[in-house]
């Protein structure tokens, strides 16, 4: 029988915290195995391992001291094999938030281990791409003396200068822009007379990669509101939160709050589910006191653009008749985050476009930077949504999130993917 | 495991499938029970010759085999109590054929329960055993545990609907027991025997298992009532009036508590709770429903009040409380012994009477509730499981709880099994000639004692004395 080998006494205050984190995780799980139901890493592999309460389990024992001390490095992986797709903690029956102990597993193994030198050269690589702080409050400064055009560096606060090195099959997605599409529009799109405002969250695939998305948006949204565009808006945060950089993510979401707030908007759309998540649920109770406030007033106008659409019927436009139906991959920052499964595929078909939809029940497995850190999970987490993509007949995919956008991408390069109002709002090449 | 050992094992099982990191072993070390034994080895089972390979070898070397499925087992049935070599099935869940025509399924062990009543749904059909691990729990557990659930009253346990096996034995033989015939009496019932030997007969590789129309209509009615006794009486008035219902649960007053400290409604003056389910056509079920309701309102003990669906929202709404009474009583404590005696039907307002008194005499909490109408009750004794006489007096009452079923003509375990929690307790209930049989039984199939164990049944020389606690 191993025997403990240290005590939590004996650890830095920091670990203290965390290790208190999984304690507490830890006496309110029953080891029922309800959080293997649903976890889409589980599923694709079936190992003990994957799921939420064996990764609980591992971190527990690490606390107790069951676990050999060169284990450190398998652990952090064990933690980075989680999608954080939140289903595991939707579905406990005894509230064991699984994806928030994860998110600390990552943030504690990113901090301790890079300093005892047991991290993954990719690990170390993403943290390379994210931005200092000094480098940030430069920019920021120079931003609000009203030069706001360094687009170069810009990009360096771009979620996507984390998702896209080290990604198998970048070659497949539309090249990044060395130009912030946010500075193509004006600051402010009128909408009819009267109309509410809403601020207009792009996102890093509309303001890098995916300049169409954002117009689209801004062609939908106007229909009905008055879109204000802030500038000074960037990344949401999620992906350094999901690299285990908490402290960077505060960074970029307190940048937001100041963005949003400034633009008086009486919602905040974003056509990115994983965006509408971070500004919703994770932004509040992450940000200093100071901007708690702001940031508690904000969650609740917030809206995922197609949610919306399906609110606002006016948004949408009639589409014509498309020959195969039109796939509809709900992410899971829709249908785990704000328990969304139907409105993306009822958008879409009360625009006369016929649908097939996974009903948020499918992770496609591009989501907490797994394509980045562990390829070959991804891959096989995503074949079951790739299979039901064959199923369908389908030759478009439609879905609202930058992560599934990048995985239905490279894993399927045959079919075309598209953001819903890409669909009702085409523009002619 | 010395290294020679472990060679072979990698030889017999293939090496990519053996697992012995401390980190490997210690996601295998526990399920449900929350307790913890750590294997020597893990292995990956793919296929039944791979299975015959390495039990043929741990018989040679006398290695324990525990196998495991999804590990959501009561009773311990997975834990390796003894080291050795955890058998891991999980990954063995290929439904291999699905009948309409013929009503059967054909499936792995790692089969996860809810993947076969999806897939059984796809062609009209459901598979009736529903253990409330359904989700999670695989079939080849459900088949070794004998597993039941609140259809058992309607339905039966899955011992009703396992046709055949394919059962690897302690010397590395695969056999074929049963086939896909509902009726089948040449030879002996060597499936029936293997359902419910929690893991320590054989290893099952492949079973064949019978399927169900999905009932057209499902409604379900409950009924708060101001003591055990009168929904107990309630209870039988239902079983005897004619009527099967689909499920027939019971809550008592602490667990009622324990639900209301969820946050769920529980009218004043409720001291008991009783949840009806009934299928079939429509027509039928509507008058099944209202026959029922007066059933429990129409006599001197009638409920205070009823509630009964009218739509599938409310269907769920009706079955809120029966369902969230598994994280209510995991919150209580932090130990809790949770058993599940079974008594006859016609004696079922007695064992609930009788736990009452146990509980108020041993000064625990103790919540009664479950499958009243297959008189299958989980009694879950609530300790704190930092003192150690509490754990002791905890265990001292679960052995009166036990004496009491059998008092009652009933049975220690209805559906968790005996596993090693239950082990000190076998003797009690069961005649010393049927279980000197049984030790037969399982000395003739496993000869060097390999098969899972320490468990399900005491050994013979070791001399376990009856009623010696866990």
């Amino acid at each position: 029988m191993n025997r403990p080998h240290h005590s939590a006494s004996t650890d830095t205050e920091k670990r203290s915290t965390f290790d208190q984190e999984v304690l507490a995780a830890s006496h309110r799980c029953a080891l029922c195995g309800t959080c293997q139901k649903e976890c889409p890493v589980y599923g694709a592999r079936r190992r003990e391992g994957l799921s939420a309460r064996g990764r609980l389990r591992l971190l527990t024992a690490r606390f107790e001291g069951y676990l050999d001390k060169n284990t450190e490095k398998a652990l952090a992986e064990a933690a980075d094999q989680c999608m954080l797709c939140g289903r595991c903690s939707k579905n406990c029956p005894n509230d064991v938030p699984g994806m928030e102990t994860f998110k600390a597993a990552r943030a504690f193994f990113a901090e301790t281990g890079v300093s005892a030198g047991m991290l993954s050269p990719r690990r170390l690589l993403l943290a390379r791409m994210l931005p200092s702080p000094r480098l940030f409050r430069a920019m920021l400064a120079l931003c609000r003396s009203g030069k706001p055009l360094l687009d170069q560096l810009l990009t360096r606060f771009s979620g996507l200068s984390m998702l896209l090195p080290l990604l198998a099959g970048a070659e497949k997605l539309p090249p990044v822009a060395s130009h912030a599409a946010l500075f193509d529009v004006p600051d402010e799109v009128a909408g009819p007379a009267g109309a509410p405002r809403v601020a207009l969250f792009s996102g890093c695939l509309g303001t890098w990669m995916r300049p169409g998305l954002l117009r689209a948006t801004i062609r939908s949204l106007s229909r009905r509101f008055t879109v204000s565009i802030p500038k000074l808006q960037g990344c949401c945060g999620l992906p350094a939160l999901s690299g285990g950089f908490p402290q960077a993510a505060t960074l970029l979401m307190e940048r937001n709050i100041e963005a949003l707030m400034a633009a008086r908007a009486d919602l905040i759309v974003t056509p990115c589910a994983s965006c509408a998540h971070t500004l919703a649920h994770e932004t509040p109770g992450r940000v200093s006191p100071a901007m708690a406030e702001k940031a508690a007033l904000l969650a609740p106008k917030v809206r995922e653009l197609s949610l919306l659409m399906a609110e606002e019927p006016g948004l949408c436009l009639p589409a014509g008749k498309n020959g195969s139906p039109v796939f509809v991959h709900v992410p899971c920052h829709l249908s785990v985050s704000f328990g969304v499964s139907c409105a993306p595929g009822d958008v879409l078909r009360r625009a006369g476009i016929d649908t097939f939809t996974d009903g948020g029940e499918q992770c496609c497995g591009g989501g907490a930077l797994v394509p980045q850190l562990n390829p070959g999970l991804s891959t096989d987490v995503f074949q079951r949504a790739r299979a039901a993509f064959n199923r369908s007949g389908a030759a478009i995919v439609a879905t609202e999130c930058s992560g599934c956008f990048i995985q239905w991408t490279r894993c399927l390069p045959t079919a075309r993917v598209l953001h819903p109002v890409e669909l009702l709002f085409a523009e002619r090449s | 495991m010395n290294t020679l050992l472990l060679k072979e094992l990698e030889q017999a099982a293939g090496k990519n499938y053996v697992f012995t990191s401390s980190i490997d072993r210690e996601l295998y070390s526990y399920d449900a029970t929350k307790e913890r034994r750590v294997p020597e080895a893990v292995v990956r089972a793919v296929d039944a010759g791979q299975i015959a390979r390495v039990l043929a070898l741990c018989s040679r070397h006398g290695i324990p085999v525990t196998p495991r499925g999804a590990g959501t087992g009561l009773s311990g049935g997975s834990l390796p109590m003894c080291g050795g070599v955890v058998l891991d099935c999980s990954g063995m869940n290929k439904i291999l054929e699905l009948s309409p025509q013929h009503m059967v399924a054909v499936v792995q062990p790692g089969v996860v329960n809810g993947a076969l009543q999806q897939e059984a749904a796809r062609y009209g059909l459901f598979f009736p055993p529903d253990p409330a691990s359904l989700d999670m729990s695989t079939l080849g557990g459900n088949v070794a545990e004998n597993a039941g659930g609140p259809r058992a009253v309607k339905y039966g346990v899955m011992r009703d609907y396992v046709l055949g096996l394919k059962v690897v034995l302690a010397d590395g033989r695969i056999m074929d027991t049963g086939g896909r015939t509902i009726k089948n009496v040449a030879g002996y019932d060597l499936t029936r025997l293997f359902v419910g030997s929690e893991g320590t007969l054989g290893v099952i590789v492949e079973a064949t298992l019978r399927l169900f129309p999905i009932p057209e209509h499902k409604a379900a009615i409950n009924g708060f009532f101001s003591s055990a006794r009168a929904a107990a009486l309630a209870v039988q008035r239902i079983l005897t009036s004619g009527i099967r219902p689909a499920a027939l649960e019971f809550l008592d007053n602490s667990t009622l508590k324990a639900v209301s400290r969820m946050g769920l409604h529980v009218p004043q003056g409720a001291q008991a709770f009783l949840l009806v389910d009934v299928d079939g056509p429509e027509e039928v079920t509507i008058r099944h429903l209202e026959r029922i309701r007066s059933l429990m309102m129409d006599h001197e003990d009638r409920a205070l009040q009823t509630h009964a669906s009218a739509s599938p929202e409310e269907y769920e709404e009706v079955w809120k409380i029966r369902r969230s009474v598994g994280p209510a009583v995991h919150s209580l404590g932090s130990g809790c012994i949770a058993e599940d005696i079974v008594v006859p039907l016609g004696s079922i307002a007695a064992m609930v009477e009788r736990t009452a008194e146990i509980a108020s005499t041993s000064g625990l909490y103790i919540c009664c509730y479950g499958h009243s109408g297959d008189g299958n009750l989980h009694v879950n004794i609530v300790y704190d499981k930092e003192r150690q006489d509490q754990a002791k007096h905890a265990w001292d009452t679960a052995a009166m709880i036990f004496d009491a079923a059998i008092a009652l003509q009933g049975s220690i375990s209805g559906e968790h099994g005996i596993g090693m929690i239950k082990l000190g307790f076998l003797a009690r209930g069961i005649d010393p000639v049927a279980l000197d049989v049984m030790q037969r039984i399982r000395r003739l199939l496993d000869p060097a004692g390999i098969l899972n164990p320490c468990k399900a049944l005491p050994e013979p020389e070791a001399g376990m004395i009856p009623g010696d606690a866990p």
